[in-house]
């Protein structure tokens, strides 16, 4: 168990000890867990790179934008789902069904969205994982536990279903809707395949795909520095791993900060959509 | 009128007979236009998802047509020229096709025959702490990396990679000489397999856990003063108590072997290991979005989905016949 532990802390912590790290101790290959030569260069590449924030900004924009529909209209067509005498029940259900089994496949989706006029657009990254059946029927089962005489005396009162899911349900609901805004807001924050192929204009890129393009393409002119970087790093002045790794510290640093935070409603609602599934 | 008590009786009987099949008539004549009337807020909340299920899963699977074509951006689905299954043809004529899909048969096997165990055996684990903070801690760990971007965790895994970095450090140790591990196809598989457990390890845990949870405790308590130890408790209380979880997601897993994280595969490409790295979902990737032959990506990428849909047919059948558990 211990093992389990170290194995999965100890790339975190050689990641962050390499950002920190100088060249000249990276050279070497000395580091393992905490800094040796302790250097920012790496940082100030970052902070000085307008590529890097905005990127940064690119990706809050699309989380800050994408989470809330995801959660919106997820919950929008789940609650009728959840009313047994809702009349396109059944059709409905296997409606969505059948996307389960059946899936277009890349290109396909691709020339759907290319269609739409939607390349290079936020909509091609938010958009199609907006609703998917998987998530409808979480929702539904959650909904389905709340008890019907709220809905009963809700419309004595004179609301209407669409008041009782915002002011009724989905309160109710704080556990689902953390759970799932926490998957969405992940899931579009570590993206990087989609804006790699919906976009092409370098200004939009999220972080995970600047990212992408300077660890794996080793890509550090067009899509990640400029030539601030080529240039620093022709001069040895700082090594390649050690800004990459700074990257990847500032990258993940929202997301292991979010952690702790969401972990508590988290454990509670996988087991809620687990038990119930 | 002058009739008989049994006569009108019956008379009634039939009358009320007549009443409840016209009620039901006149039901169905009120059914779908004024029920959706009724329930008008229902069906306009509906509605958004609806469309975007329609848009977004639906008419990509008209993209099915695309693989029979010569597929053409400006003359469309409808425009383009027929070619039956030349696409099909031209895939597997090349010897890069059989080498393309049998990378990705084995990679699909490989991460199902070690990743599968790994998050059940780790659960099983996790449940004999008996500390319950600290298996909490644990947990809490180990799916960490899960939420990790899988762009970082493959810029980790060449820092790890490097000349001088961990992973030749352990080689050196047992005396072998440096190894360049993203430019040999050899080790490509298991770089791939062992990253994708270590992502995913507790998170699938998280599954198993609540199974495992629900299992009944009296049954380990009989067991005890049957006299069994650990490792039969296990065997026949624990691992019977989940099997419904293992075969469900087995069989899920099951279908989506051969998608196989394709974009982690991207990532971790290059071109000396194109050998064992290049599989069907890359090869789509290239060929359709960046050379824009779309017909032959999309014919490819046909014959996969249905070959995942075959598998898990087939496995829900096999999991039925042999444990009586199915997804259907």
């Amino acid at each position: 168990m211990v093992f389990i532990i170290v194995v999965m802390i100890y790339p975190l912590l050689h990641v962050f000890a390499m950002s920190l790290s100088s060249t000249a101790q990276m050279d070497l290959g000395n580091i393992t867990v905490y800094p040796l030569g302790f250097d920012t260069e790496g940082y100030k590449f970052i902070i000085n790179n307008p590529q890097f924030w905005n990127s940064y900004k690119n990706t809050l924009l699309y989380v800050v934008v994408g989470t809330p529909i995801s959660l919106l209209f997820t919950s929008l067509i789940a609650y009728p789902l959840a009313m047994k005498e809702f009349v396109l029940r059944k059709p409905l259900s296997i409606f969505l069904a059948i996307t389960l089994f059946f899936n277009g496949g890349l290109i396909p989706t691709y020339l759907v969205i290319q269609s739409l006029g939607l390349i290079n657009t936020i909509w091609a990254l938010v958009l199609p994982g907006a609703v998917t059946t998987f998530n409808v029927i979480i929702y539904r089962t959650v909904f389905q536990s709340i008890p019907i005489e709220m809905r009963e005396s809700a419309f004595m009162d004179g609301a209407n279903d669409l008041t009782i899911l915002f002011r009724i349900y989905m309160p109710l609901s704080k556990a689902l809707l953390a759970t799932f805004g926490l998957f969405s807001i992940v899931g579009i924050w570590n993206d990087w395949f989609d804006p790699l192929i919906y976009f092409n204009n370098v200004t939009m890129y999220p972080i995970a795909l600047y990212l992408e393009q300077m660890i794996v393409q080793g890509n550090f002119t067009q899509g990640a520095g400029g030539n601030l970087a080529a240039d620093a790093i022709n001069n040895l002045l700082v090594s390649p791993v050690t800004i990459q790794m700074a990257v990847v510290v500032v990258a993940m640093l929202p997301v292991l900060i979010l952690y702790p935070f969401a972990q508590r409603y988290f454990t509670k609602g996988i087991l809620i959509g687990a038990i119930k599934s | 009128m002058n009739i008989s008590g049994g006569a009108e009786r019956e008379l009634q009987q039939v009358n009320l007979v007549g009443k409840s099949e016209l009620k039901r008539k006149v039901d169905r004549q009120r059914s779908l236009g004024t029920r959706l009337l009724e329930q008008k807020w229902l069906v306009l909340m509906a509605l958004p998802g609806i469309l975007f299920v329609l848009v977004f899963s639906y008419l990509p699977m008209f993209g099915v047509l695309i693989s029979f074509q010569d597929f053409n951006v400006f003359q469309g689905v409808f425009g383009s020229p027929w070619v039956g299954l030349q696409n099909f043809q031209n895939f597997f004529g090349d010897p890069m096709g059989m080498q393309i899909f049998t990378n990705t048969l084995i990679l699909g096997l490989l991460s199902l025959l070690f990743g599968f165990p790994a998050p059940i055996i780790f659960a099983l684990l996790l449940n004999e702490i008996t500390s319950s903070k600290f298996r909490k801690v644990v947990q809490s760990i180990s799916y960490l990396p899960y939420f990790i971007s899988t762009v970082i965790i493959v810029g980790m895994l060449r820092a790890l990679s490097e000349q001088n970095g961990l992973f030749n450090d352990i080689a050196h140790f047992f005396g072998q000489p440096s190894i360049q591990f993203f430019a040999d196809p050899a080790w490509f598989r298991p770089l791939f397999v062992g990253s994708g457990i270590w992502q995913g390890l507790g998170w699938s845990a998280i599954l198993y856990l609540a199974a495992l949870s629900g299992i009944d405790p009296e049954q380990y308590a009989a067991a005890e003063i049957d006299g069994a130890n650990r490792w039969k408790k296990a065997i026949h209380i624990t691992l019977p108590g989940i099997a419904p979880t293992i075969m469900i997601l087995l069989i899920l897993s099951v279908g989506g072997i051969l998608g196989t994280d394709y974009q982690k595969v991207l990532l971790m490409q290059s071109p000396t290991n194109m050998g064992t790295s290049n599989v069907v979902g890359t090869y789509v990737y290239q060929t359709g979005i960046l050379n824009a032959n779309f017909g032959e990506a999309a014919a490819i990428g046909l014959l996969l989905s249905v070959i995942s849909f075959i598998f898990l047919i087939a496995t829900n059948w096999l999991s039925r016949k042999l444990t009586d558990h199915s997804l259907w």
